[in-house]
């Protein structure tokens, strides 16, 4: 029995309290991957910065990079809170970063529609589990079909996240004085020192500190999910139960965006909306505000990523990841029409692979691995 | 026990509360039913109490049922041992109601043992079924393994007696008002008292011997 405990049941064992304090240290060391990996982009040599910008410098190369890198970390809190690094470090701008996060978001819901998975032998039921997981996947490609031509055709997400970023610390191109990134300074000169006397300065270093940052980042991240997850288990069904009775809409989102921040990630909240959704319990129409939630809470990540950098930019970086999808929630779900659209997208697909289930092992790799993998391979 | 884990959960903890209201509403349906049958009330007058508190019990039901479903999909499969035992006893619960129903259909046809000769025994079996649903209620939620085996053996028990009870109406020559009416009601309190048996027996046997013997028969019937 001891050997199908799950990550979870063995933190769950631990006092409340040591769990706290452990989301605290873990917090520390998610901040301190972020540190790393500015570090680490700064000591590689200029070339090397220059051949990684090219690779996304191409909007769509962007987009599909940021799909892939979060179908392959399976979070997207990873992935922008990596982006927010780079555009911390200066190594992409926030014109370049913008697409990726939009990605990101895009990546983010092959894990829910994966959890569908798991009713593939009941018909019904699995209708119902992929119509309830694809929703998330139409919202989101719906969302940057809308607005990633927008943004570059005006920039105006982009606009309004440096206005706050302004407002808030500071123009781009200065440096502000981070708390947060003096407070994760020392570790991050003591890690720099202690590689820098074995590899030396330069690319080397940079490479082994980029290494160690994304290593903390992820490690730090799917420890704070988990650990916030026992923390949380009886409010997060709490919430559920309250949106049942609430019968979806606007506290539906609010508690999709709450259970998000508390888990700090997104994929929890919406893969545990598909078994119940798959049982019947909730209808589509009502997992649909938890996810679009789920997408807001998800962007908290990223601000608090933010605040391990000195650069405005990673701040309006994260603050455009929250304009984006608060954007699209206000095209696609306020009014009934638009609401429509990735909700009949979504049985659509669902009514499709319930007549023919091997179809959607079909949509997850050539949506989310095969187009991502042409398009970067075409642009590139 | 298998129970163990589910104590550590509030939410589960919810769960066994309401299991608590069901069998309360249980028993009310079960006491209303016998007076009909007993104690001269009137069936007309009773009939949209149980049948009302029948449609709170089956909602009590499916409530259990979406509660466990997000708790498993929150938790996952640690608990899942006591969410498949809560999800048994709920169903027992809800039959013991539909049984306790079935009574009530008997005094609903106009049978009336308020002065039947058999009516003190029948009321000594109404009064120890009608306690033992609230203590089944109690074995359970306390997880206390003696207790469970002691009132599971005195469920037992009381199963026998109401077979030799319709054994000897098979054979009787007394006419069909008097025997029939007796056999479906030992019939149903047998299986009242079975399902009882079975909530006990989820304290006490591991969880694939719920409703069996240590030998692997199957206990009383349900």
């Amino acid at each position: 029995m001891d050997g199908r405990r799950t990550l979870m049941d063995r933190i769950g064992v631990l006092p409340r309290s040591v769990r706290g304090v452990l989301v605290l240290v873990l917090l520390y060391l998610f901040l301190t991957g972020i540190g790393l990996l500015e570090a680490g982009i700064k000591g590689l040599g200029s070339d090397v910065q220059e051949r990684l910008f090219e690779q996304v410098a191409n909007p769509l190369s962007g987009l599909f990079v940021g799909v892939l890198a979060t179908v392959l970390v399976q979070s997207s809190s990873v992935t922008t809170s990596t982006i927010v690094g780079l555009v911390g470090a200066g190594l992409i701008s926030v014109e370049s970063a913008v697409p990726m996060v939009m990605g990101a978001n895009i990546g983010t819901s092959v894990t829910n529609t994966l959890a569908s998975v798991g009713s593939i032998r009941r018909p019904e039921e699995f209708r119902r589990a992929v119509a309830a997981a694809t929703v998330h996947d139409f919202f989101n490609v719906l969302a940057v079909a809308v607005l990633l031509p927008l943004e570059l055709a005006t920039g105006v997400l982009a606009r309004v996240g440096t206005a706050i970023t302004d407002v808030l610390v500071g123009q781009a191109g200065t440096a502000f004085k981070s708390p947060v990134k003096e407070a994760v300074k020392a570790p991050v000169e003591a890690i720099e020192g202690l590689f820098g006397a074995g590899f030396g300065t330069g690319t080397a270093q940079g490479i082994v500190l980029i290494v160690l940052g994304l290593g903390l980042i992820f490690v730090g991240l799917t420890f704070i999910t988990t650990t916030m997850k026992s923390l949380v288990a009886d409010q997060l069904e709490e919430s559920l139960n309250r949106v049942l009775q609430a019968g979806g809409g606007v506290v539906a989102l609010g508690v999709g965006l709450v259970m998000t921040v508390a888990v700090q990630s997104s994929s929890i909240t919406t893969s545990v909306m598909v078994p119940i959704a798959a049982a019947g319990i909730l209808s589509l129409t009502n997992v649909y505000p938890v996810t679009l939630g789920a997408n807001l809470g998800t962007t908290v990540t990223a601000l608090i990523a933010s605040l391990a950098t000195n650069r405005p930019e990673a701040l309006t970086v994260a603050l455009v990841h929250t304009l984006f999808n608060a954007a699209g929630i206000t095209i696609f779900y306020p009014l009934r029409p638009m609401r429509a659209i990735p909700l009949r997208l979504a049985e659509g697909l669902a009514t499709i692979c319930g007549s023919n289930r091997s179809l959607l092992a079909g949509y997850i790799f050539g949506a989310f691995v095969v187009l991502p993998l042409a398009v970067i391979a075409i642009l590139s | 026990m298998v129970l163990e884990v589910f104590r550590q959960s509030d939410r589960l903890q919810k769960v066994s509360d309401q299991i608590t209201r069901m069998l309360n509403e249980s028993r009310h349906v079960f006491d209303e039913a016998m007076s009909a049958l007993l104690a001269g009330a009137d069936p007309a007058a009773l009939d949209d109490d149980i049948h009302g508190t029948d449609r709170r019990i089956n909602a009590l039901e499916q409530e259990i049922r979406r509660e466990l479903v997000i708790h498993t999909s929150v938790r996952g499969t640690a608990d899942i041992t006591a969410v498949l035992i809560l999800l048994m006893v709920g169903r027992k619960i809800e039959r013991m109601g539909d049984n306790a129903k079935n009574i009530y259909d008997i005094a609903a046809q106009g049978i009336d043992l308020a002065e039947a000769p058999d009516h003190a025994e029948l009321a000594g079996y109404r009064d120890e079924v009608s306690q033992a649903i609230t203590r089944a209620g109690e074995v359970f939620n306390s997880g206390d393994v003696e207790a469970a085996r002691t009132f599971a053996e005195r469920m037992v028990q009381l199963q026998r007696e109401f077979d030799q009870h319709v054994d000897t109406l098979i054979v009787s020559d007394a006419p069909s008002t008097h025997g029939v009416p007796r056999a479906l009601l030992y019939r149903y309190l047998k299986r009242i008292v079975a399902n009882l048996e079975g909530m006990a027996s989820a304290v006490a046997n591991p969880f694939d011997l719920i409703d069996y013997t240590p030998e692997g028969d199957e206990q009383g019937e349900t």
